[in-house]
């Protein structure tokens, strides 16, 4: 009897314990699962963005998550509770900052039956986004777009200003160190939404600038500065392609925007003019290493250079920290701006691109055997005067064989200014070796 | 005997179990307790927040009314403006000279007495933000757009901390009210939170006839 009965026991306590053990690995492996779900940053209850526009903007908060830690919520939410609470409410019911590592949390709430709506700051990020700054993100930036009923364009021009914030911040403020704190406590600012409301335009006829034109072509380029300074949005302007001013009608253009634009190209320095065979078309360039100065296109209508936006539109893009790049897969006659830049797959322009300043484009053949061909010398660039021509085949660089133009461009980075080298080329059948120094 | 033995080990078990109860049921009593305090110094804080922001708005809007003295600004508003710089001022030491006494949230005297300055200083700022109104080239400077938006910000701040608080205090006192939390209560120092109460038409700014 005795004997049974504690066997008895060793197996009941032998089946609690199983029984523990598994619910335990439930847990963890539930917990596992929850954990790999790709965040779901845009909840959109009102149907007031369709699904382009919500896997767009998802997309979008989600590469800033990746690259700035920032756990970004957009939710659009009927009824007219109290904006202020119901958002507070939602930001510790949605956990917001969880999917960051530091805790960073931003929730933005729609109420479109209210007309309203909030941007709330969680505790990790109130040194950055201070309450004045949201609330004129939002009625600078955000409530034009909302007028027009552009909805998801509002946001991701307000996300826009956001990351600039961040990128300037980031020098004096170190939030992942100094304030780990989930939540919030009502930091933010709230406005009225506008939606569809139209947006208040000045009488754009009272204005003009003073700039005189000289038909440069960069003349085009210094009036739409000036044109963002004094936050003109006349799509009628002189200097627009009449393409450029079609699109433009369409456009909206906050103050912010303008502003932001004109003090970014302020401290991008000069900029070189490339013009294409005819001298009708021609590309504006900043030195690669800024970033965030993107290119400009030109185009001659009749004597007069003007700016051709909508080529620009088509042809560079932009990434979540405002730097371009090309569109690689865009059809556009100004290429011939970029035909000395080494970019990679996605269009960025490598670093230490000093093949830049050769002027010349390297392509591939790999029709019969693998070889490097130069496809096209500037007129007047280093390559022409260092004895390069069209057509020249690549065959060795400083005795070194080589059959492709990454490796050419590879070696060619390398090089230290004032370095020599040597290049093989074949040319008509011909073997020859220049000696060229590195600029 | 055999029922005696099962009797006992029936009592064992509830005196374990009512013991087990009753230590949970303190521990939440003081959890939320605890939750409470967060919450009210939540509520001190934002309002300390609101109070060091008064010096910066008194300073600007001083500053800037001084150089907008013109025909574009009647006296009345001037005068109004002046008298409610210096009762905002006011408001501002008495606030400074209060950081001294802390008010616990046990006091209900002491929490009413806070209500009722705090809404002082509500109807006074409304009463500088409404006569703000009159001088065009302050509202429009980015100084003052600013420090609005702070105020705004931070009213906010305060009214979530209030709306925590009170909901914090309404699970604490269902607690204290029931089983048997009641009778705990007379074991330890639970005294029953107050709710924070705003005035009615207290958010709203006054109409001025300037």
């Amino acid at each position: 009897m005795h004997r049974n009965s504690t066997s008895d026991w060793l197996t009941s306590g032998a089946i609690a314990l199983v029984l523990l053990f598994a619910v335990v690995l439930g847990i963890l492996a539930v917990r596992a699962w929850q954990l790999q779900q790709t965040p779901v940053l845009v909840d959109d209850h009102y149907g007031l963005l369709d699904q382009r526009e919500q896997n767009y903007l998802g997309q979008y908060h989600s590469r800033l998550l990746e690259q700035f830690d920032v756990d970004y919520r957009i939710v659009i939410i009927p009824g007219q509770d109290d904006i202020a609470i119901l958002t507070a409410d939602l930001f510790r019911a949605m956990d917001v900052g969880h999917y960051s590592q530091a805790g960073k949390g931003l929730l933005l709430v729609l109420q479109p039956d209210a007309d309203k709506v909030r941007l709330e700051v969680g505790y990790s990020l109130e040194p950055i986004m201070l309450d004045a700054f949201v609330a004129y993100i939002e009625s600078e930036q955000m409530v034009p777009f909302f007028q027009k009923m552009r909805v998801a364009d509002g946001i991701v021009a307000t996300t826009e200003l956001i990351v600039n914030r961040f990128q300037n911040a980031a020098v004096s403020v170190d939030v992942s160190s100094e304030l780990w704190v989930k939540g919030s406590g009502g930091a933010g600012a709230q406005s009225e939404a506008q939606l569809g409301q139209g947006a208040s335009k000045e009488d754009y006829q009272n204005r003009s600038f003073s700039l005189v034109v000289r038909n440069e072509p960069q003349d085009p380029v210094l009036a739409y500065m000036s044109a963002m300074e004094h936050q003109d949005t006349n799509p009628t302007l002189s200097f627009y392609t009449a393409q450029t001013q079609e699109m433009l009608k369409d456009w909206v253009v906050t103050s912010s925007q303008m502003k932001n634009m004109s003090h970014t190209y302020k401290s991008c320095g000069s900029a070189n003019i490339m013009l294409n065979h005819d001298h009708t078309l021609g590309v504006m360039r900043y030195p690669v290493e800024q970033r965030q100065c993107s290119p400009w296109f030109l185009a001659r209508e009749g004597d007069v250079w003007k700016l051709d936006l909508t080529m620009m539109q088509h042809a560079i893009r932009f990434n979540a920290n405002n730097q371009w790049r090309v569109n690689r897969e865009a059809f556009h006659h100004y290429w011939f701006g970029f035909s000395d830049l080494n970019l990679d797959r996605n269009g960025y322009p490598r670093k230490n691109n000093r093949s830049y300043t050769w002027g010349l484009t390297v392509v591939d053949d790999r029709r019969a055997k693998p070889l490097a061909w130069i496809s096209r010398i500037i007129p007047g660039s280093r390559a022409e005067a260092a004895g390069l021509q069209q057509g020249d085949i690549i065959t060795a660089f400083n005795s070194k064989v080589l059959d492709n133009r990454r490796a050419f461009f590879t070696q060619l980075d390398a090089l230290e200014s004032g370095e020599k080298f040597k290049l093989s080329i074949q040319r008509q059948g011909q073997r020859l070796e220049l000696a060229m120094v590195q600029p | 005997m055999k029922f005696l033995s099962w009797f006992a080990g029936l009592l064992v078990l509830s005196m374990i179990t009512a013991f087990t109860f009753t230590g949970w049921q303190w521990n939440n009593l003081i959890e939320e307790q605890e939750s409470v305090d967060e919450a009210w110094a939540q509520v001190e804080s934002q309002y300390q927040r609101r109070a060091d922001l008064i010096p910066a708005l008194v300073k600007t809007v001083r500053a800037s009314a001084d150089h907008e003295q013109t025909v574009l600004v009647n006296v009345t508003a001037q005068r109004a403006l002046t008298d409610s710089l210096a009762q905002v001022s006011e408001l501002s030491k008495m606030l400074e000279n209060n950081k001294a006494q802390p008010i616990s949230w046990k006091n209900s005297d002491g929490v009413q007495q806070l209500a009722e300055q705090q809404q002082s200083v509500d109807r006074a700022l409304n009463h500088v933000f409404a006569v703000a109104e009159s001088y065009p080239l302050l509202t429009a400077s980015e100084n003052f757009l600013a420090l609005q938006a702070q105020l705004e910000g931070t009213e906010n701040r305060i009214n979530i901390a209030r709306v925590r608080f009170n909901r914090e205090v309404k699970t604490y006192n269902a607690t204290l009210k029931g089983f048997p939390g009641f009778l705990l209560a007379r074991l330890g120092d639970f005294t029953p939170g107050v709710y924070f109460k705003a005035e009615k038409g207290s958010r709203h700014a006054p109409q001025l006839d300037i």
